[in-house]
Formats: C-alpha cells, structure tokens, sequence
C-alpha cells in the first residue's frame, strides 16, 4: 500500500549527549537489553520519545538502522578516492555530531576507517526516522497515547575513552546465528568499472526534470546517464499495469571517469519484471520473478558481451489517481494559479523505501524510480537515491538527441 | 551422516547433515559460503541467519530459492531434506513495492 505517512512530518528529532543519571538509568533499562537485537548489540545509541522531563519510550539503534549512512560513507570515500571497494575491509565508528544551544546535537558522523585512511560523513536526525517510527509504534501499543506527537532525541548510551562507538569491527568469520561450528566464506564482488570521459557525457546530457520537484545538479550523488530510448522505454514498462503497479528493472554499467576517482552510471535498458505480482498499490517480486530477471539480464551480458552489465535501479508506477481531500477535491484550491503541481502520486511510500533496502544493500549507488500521476492527470516522476542516510529524489540526466 | 535427501523410498524423510552451501542476494551482489551448517535446521531460520550475515534489514522476511532445481524451499521444513550439498541459495525478501 503506498502512503505517505511513513515519517511523521510533526516529530521533532534530535540528539543530545547522555549525563551520567541518564545513562545510569537508561542501563537499569532491562526493556533496552531485551530489544537489542543480534549486530545492534554494540551499538550505544538510542532514540527516546520524551514528554516534560520523562521518556516515555526507548528504542536503541541497531547496526541495521545505520546501514545506509555507513553505505553513503563508503560511496563518498570510493568517489573521492579514499576508500577501496571491499567494505568488510573497513571499520565504521558513529561520533556524536553538532551541538545547539540546548546542548543537543544535531547530527551525528559516521566515520570508515580502512587502515590510515578514514572518510567521516555528518548525517541528520531525519536518516533516523525509522527509528522515531519504530518507537511511536510501541508506545501506540502500550498506552492510548497513539496519534499525539512528541519530541525524539537520539542519546549516546555509552561513551568509551575514544568518544566514539564502534559499531562494525568484525570478530573472525564465524557464522552468527547458523549455529555453532559454522563456517563462513565471503566472495566480494567488485565491480568491473568501465572508463570513459565524465567530462563528455556531462557535456553531451542535460537534466531531466520530475514536473512536481524541479532539482538542480547534485553533487552528492552518482550522476545518472539514459537515452531517450531507455527513458521511454521506462516510461512504458512502469505505467504497461493500466490501474494496476508494476515494475521493471534498469540495468547498465557502472563507470569509471578516465580524469578522476569519480564514477557514474550509464542505464542500458529497461527489464520488465514481468513475473511479479501487480496489485492496485503494491507489486510484488517472487524467486520466480528475479529468476526471470536475472535470466534476462544473462542474455543481456552473453549477446552484448557485456559481463559487466548489472541491475543498477528499480522502476515501478503509482498508476492510480491522486486521492481527493477532505472535501472530495484532487486539485488545490491554487491550482489554476500554481506553475507546479505538488498533488502527485510519484512519491516514496514506506515500503518501497523497505524493498529497496533489502535489494540494493551495499550498493549505495542504486536507485528507485517511480512515476505516478499528478492532480492536473498529468504525467509525474521521481527518481530516489541515498542522501542523509535515507531515500531522497535526486537528479538524472537524459542524453541530447 | 546421511548422504541423501529426500523420501527414501520407506515413506521416511532424509536430512543431509552437516551440509556446504552458497548463498547470494538477489542482485549477485554478496555471495556467502556456509561449511558445516545444521540441515536440521528449518529452512526459513536458515534464510533469516543469512539475511543477517548479509546485513540485509531486520524487518523483513526471507526466503531461499535453491537455484540448482530453481524452486523456493518450504520455509518450515529442514534445509537438509530439500538440498543437496553444495546448493547454490538466493535469499529472496518477501517484500513489496508498494
């Protein structure tokens, strides 16, 4: 079902260092403990909901929920040159970041370490949403204090001699959770990086604009190359549901700028997935669909001897109407006056922002693109990629004819 | 130790045990290889203890897909009686686009 409530605009997020009675207390926590789950255990964060001076509600950060921060660090070091490509290589530590005049922090860093080398990236309290979400939920169960807002901080529940806390220092390769004895190898694939003139395709693509959220150049993402072809050919496959959602995959190459460590991506084509499951406000991929899809793009790499060639993005359509408001209109009041219609159905729901996640882990370049409908019955889009440790729209640029 | 899986004829069920296999993600992106594995261990826990190895999100859950038969894994049945050693695995999130 897409909605668009996954974040509550109405929370206030933020970070404050722990005193000593807090911490004391947070520790007396048994709850904490308990809801510590597997890789989060070393993690000394928390968010709470608190009211007056009480809190209500302690939700401890997992490893989980840093993943994309720490995945958008590493593609900042790769980019600039800093970091290599087996992330297992790297260690990743989370500092507490700026401070108000409250004496709350603002943000936090994650920093990646790989031998001398270390690249540190700030990130806002909005990349821990999902954690505030989580930890309203739990309070709606526990009292009937379920739609009222409340302020979120993140607290730092352990502080060691360093003022950081480790988060990802890996101890050996046993299995966690397989049992004991359990034995574990990993591959890491790296990929194969074709080079070419960063330079030349800025020079020959101009920005492709979504009509309800014009973006300029952005530099903190990998820049996006299609031809009008591939974008055509998208804008068909995500819309072929009539009122139904369905998706596709991009596929293309990731490449390698002749003149700099920067990369970017180059989309090939555009592959139906043509075995999942299209409902009304949902599709769904089975093992049968990716089978499907990954068979598609092995033809792809044999026939165009393009080994390299790779799912890069996900594609899909919000093919129903714009819901009418309160009183039953679609179209604003302003309508007739505005340049740009912001009533659209291309929006990130929850869980497409959940689905990405689980496909596209450790491939902080990977996007998600969906199209949708705007009050007016015009076409819309956006294009969502890793920004602040979250899903965002950002630009793409489409090649000049 | 059983060599074969499957229904042996006798209306019986066989576990291989200790069992080696693959596993990877749906985009070929991680590719994990467990020795020694439990097969008694049912399918569905397996998937979710390589979905964590792999730091795939906890809030979603998975399944295997055995990619040598192409066919998914019954989530409540044993790993050992629905592969063979040295199966190549895909954990397949059952999650949506919504």
């Amino acid at each position: 079902m897409a909605r668009r409530d996954s974040v509550m605009p109405g929370l206030i997020l933020n970070v404050r260092c722990c005193t000593d009675s807090r911490l004391k207390l947070m520790q007396e926590n048994s709850m904490i403990q308990k809801k510590e789950r597997g890789a989060g255990n070393d993690t000394r964060f928390a968010v709470e909901i608190w009211e007056a001076d009480r809190v209500l509600v302690r939700e401890p950060v997992s490893r989980a929920d840093l993943i994309f921060a720490r995945d958008e660090t590493w593609i900042h070091g790769l980019r600039t040159g800093n970091l290599g490509w087996n992330l297992h290589d790297l260690s990743m530590s989370v500092l507490p970041g700026k401070e108000d005049f409250a004496g709350r922090l603002s943000s936090y860093y994650v920093e990646l370490a790989e031998g001398e080398r270390t690249v540190r990236r700030e990130f806002s309290m909005l990349s821990l949403s999902s954690v505030a979400v989580r930890a309203k939920k739990r309070l709606g169960e526990d009292s009937a204090e379920k739609d009222r807002e409340f302020v979120f901080y993140l607290k730092q529940l352990q502080v060691d001699s360093h003022d950081r806390s480790t988060v990802d220092s890996r101890a050996g390769e046993t299995a966690r959770g397989m049992g004991v004895g359990t034995l574990l190898t990993r591959k890491t694939e790296i990929p194969d990086l074709e080079s070419a003139s960063l330079t030349e395709y800025l020079r020959d693509s101009e920005i492709l604009q979504s009509p309800s959220l014009p973006l300029e150049e952005d530099q903190d993402v990998v820049p996006v190359f299609l031809t009008r072809e591939v974008w055509d050919q998208t804008d068909a496959l995500a819309r072929r549901g009539g009122d139904k959602e369905s998706a596709a995959m991009w596929t293309g190459r990731l490449m390698k700028d002749g003149e700099s460590p920067e990369f970017f991506m180059r989309i090939d084509c555009c592959i139906p997935a043509e075995l999942a499951t299209e409902e009304t406000y949902s599709v769904t991929f089975s093992g049968s669909t990716w089978a499907d899809l990954e068979g598609r793009l092995a033809v792809r790499r044999k026939r165009l001897n393009r080994p390299a060639e790779r799912f890069l993005g996900s594609v899909h359509g919000h093919n129903f109407p714009v819901s009418p408001d309160a009183e039953g209109n679609t179209q604003c009041a302003a309508c007739s006056q505005a340049e740009i219609c912001g009533r659209t159905t291309a929006f990130l729901s929850q869980d497409d922002e959940r689905w990405h996640r689980s496909v596209f882990l450790k491939q902080p370049w990977a996007t998600l693109l969906i199209y949708g409908w705007n009050a007016r019955g015009e076409k819309d889009f956006k294009l969502y990629g890793l920004k602040d440790g979250r899903l965002q729209p950002r630009s793409l640029r489409l090649f000049k004819a | 130790m059983t060599i074969q899986n499957g229904w042996d004829g006798s209306g019986n069920t066989t576990v291989i045990d200790r069992l080696v296999f693959w596993a990877r993600d749906v985009t070929g992106s991680q590719r994990l290889e467990f020795a020694g594995v439990d097969g008694h261990r049912l399918a569905g826990d397996v998937a979710e203890s390589v979905a964590q190895e792999m730091e795939l999100p906890e809030d979603v859950p998975y399944s295997l897909r055995d990619n040598t038969n192409a066919r998914m894994l019954v989530d409540d049945v044993a790993l050992g009686s629905q592969i063979q050693s040295d199966s190549d695995l895909v954990v397949i999130p059952r999650s949506h686009l919504g």
